[in-house]
């Protein structure tokens, strides 16, 4: 599985690049360094997936993987695990580049990421690409495009509102139940239901890989 | 001895298309030629064979195991080499390498540098600026350096050049040496076929019309020419393909002494080559 995420590494070289100069154009346009982390670990991420899936859809690596001594749900556990890995990678160079730019004196601002930035840019990650996967690995890169594209563009048109409708009764209810818990009980059951949507859709992925013919 | 690869009652429906209870089996130390015109079912059996599509019915036995069932040990003991690139046309061949390598538990370092110098292969080249080839012989040297016990290969001297087919041709009668392993080859490119393949099956419209040894098929084929009114005889439900011209016929028979007994010096038998088999058996359909 390792090497399934190594040759995603390999090809998308050009890929980190663009992602570490959109990070440092960020980090000048906009003043809240909360915005910044998480919408530079959410595009970066998305960029990555989404060029990694492109990438095997114009090879056509279906076959080639499914050659190799690689069971299927191998493959699609490969491109689970990218999640992790491609939000790290997009964590670590916004702490990079934010480190080196306070070193160099050329951002005044300081970019500091708290637990729950992370937590909150992990969750719409893992959000995103839960909803996606399921799509792709039913019916390939092509035409689930769109659905990346909605997911995508949806979820930063979706938080401001979400939190805008903090009056209503249901919003209420859940954003009220949350002070009586201690933090770390707060961020478990976030944890476990982002963990029991990455399940669901990890189960969805396979049942459809497993039925895809190439 | 078991099988290397034994295909039985395979079946496969599409729209417009069905492979009807393909059986064939393929024993340690040969090389199987494939053959069959374009869209006769040949990829989609080799497809078949290495689990990337999903059958309907009938069994797939590889080293005597089933090919669903035990697809992983299966696959590490395969080399595949297809009718085009599949690798990473952005990745190197080193990069290529460096993923594939530790996907196989048996690779072998020393014997993939070694094909790499024997085949010219620049290891810091780009896969998309390879020639045809150049990838062809990537497969290759991949295929054959972590040991494959069975070689499958679908159409891989399509669209190469003489010197490169027979090149390819070299390589798989060195790796047949080891009487442990097997070539299964598909190609319409039959003329390399006739220079190193042990058993033919022919596929026709997704049925298998004949698979079995290379000689037998030389013994007892034949290429029959005689005159028109033959094909008024009891001769003409033997006939293959028939072909008319101003001064006679022209057909196939599966048994040539048979015909001669029948028609005496009225005929004249040839030897057929594999081509004039594909070609007489699909006028005749």
């Amino acid at each position: 599985m390792f090497q399934l995420i190594l040759k995603d590494i390999l090809l998308l070289k050009k890929i980190f690049l663009f992602a570490a100069a959109y990070i440092i154009v960020m980090m000048f346009l906009k003043e809240d360094s909360a915005v910044v982390f998480f919408v530079s670990v959410i595009v970066v991420t998305y960029m990555l997936i989404l060029s990694a899936c492109a990438h095997d859809d114009k090879n056509k690596a279906d076959i080639l993987l499914n050659s190799f001594p690689l069971t299927r749900r191998t493959v699609v556990m490969a491109r689970y695990c990218s999640i992790f890995v491609f939000s790290v990678i997009a964590i670590m160079y916004y702490l990079v580049i934010a480190h080196i730019l306070q070193m160099t004196g050329l951002s005044a601002q300081a970019h500091s990421v708290s637990l729950e930035n992370v937590a909150a840019a992990l969750c719409a990650v893992i959000f995103i690409n839960s909803v996606y996967f399921p799509v792709f690995f039913k019916f390939g890169y092509i035409h689930s495009r769109l659905v990346s594209f909605i997911l995508f563009f949806g979820t930063f048109a979706l938080a401001p509102a979400f939190f805008e409708q903090a009056d209503h009764p249901l919003v209420r209810d859940v954003i009220h139940y949350f002070p009586h818990l201690s933090e770390g009980k707060g961020m478990a059951i976030v944890a476990a239901v982002m963990m029991f949507l990455l399940a669901v859709s990890f189960f969805f992925s396979l049942q459809f890989y497993r039925k895809r013919e190439f | 001895m078991e099988p290397i690869l034994e295909v039985r009652n395979l079946r496969k429906e599409f729209q417009g298309f069905s492979l009807k209870n393909v059986s064939f089996t393929l024993e340690k130390g040969y090389i199987m030629g494939f053959i069959g015109p374009n869209g006769a079912g040949k990829s989609t059996t080799i497809k078949l064979i290495m689990n990337l599509i999903h059958k309907d019915g009938g069994e797939i036995k590889v080293f005597g195991l089933d090919n669903v069932k035990y697809e992983k040990e299966i696959k590490e003991r395969i080399g595949f080499v297809f009718d085009e690139n599949y690798f990473y046309d952005e990745l190197t061949i080193s990069e290529v390498k460096r993923v594939v390598a530790p996907l196989y538990r048996k690779w072998d370092n020393e014997l993939f540098h070694k094909y790499i110098k024997e085949f010219s292969l620049p290891l810091k080249k780009k896969i998309k600026h390879l020639s045809k080839g150049m990838k062809m012989k990537l497969s290759l040297a991949i295929a054959l350096s972590h040991h494959a016990e069975l070689l499958i290969m679908d159409e891989p001297t399509s669209g190469l050049d003489p010197v490169i087919r027979s090149e390819l041709l070299d390589i798989l009668f060195t790796f047949i040496q080891d009487e442990n392993k097997s070539v299964f080859f598909s190609t319409h490119i039959t003329s390399d076929l006739d220079k190193i393949a042990d058993y033919i099956t022919f596929i026709n419209d997704g049925e298998i019309i004949f698979s079995c040894p290379k000689d037998e098929i030389v013994e007892n084929y034949g290429l029959v020419k005689g005159p028109k009114e033959l094909l008024h005889s009891d001769i003409q439900q033997y006939l293959i393909g028939v072909k008319e011209n101003q001064f006679g016929f022209e057909a196939l028979v599966k048994d040539k002494q048979k015909i001669k007994r029948m028609a005496g010096d009225n005929i004249i038998v040839e030897k057929p080559s594999l081509e004039d088999i594909i070609v007489c058996f699909q006028r005749g359909m």
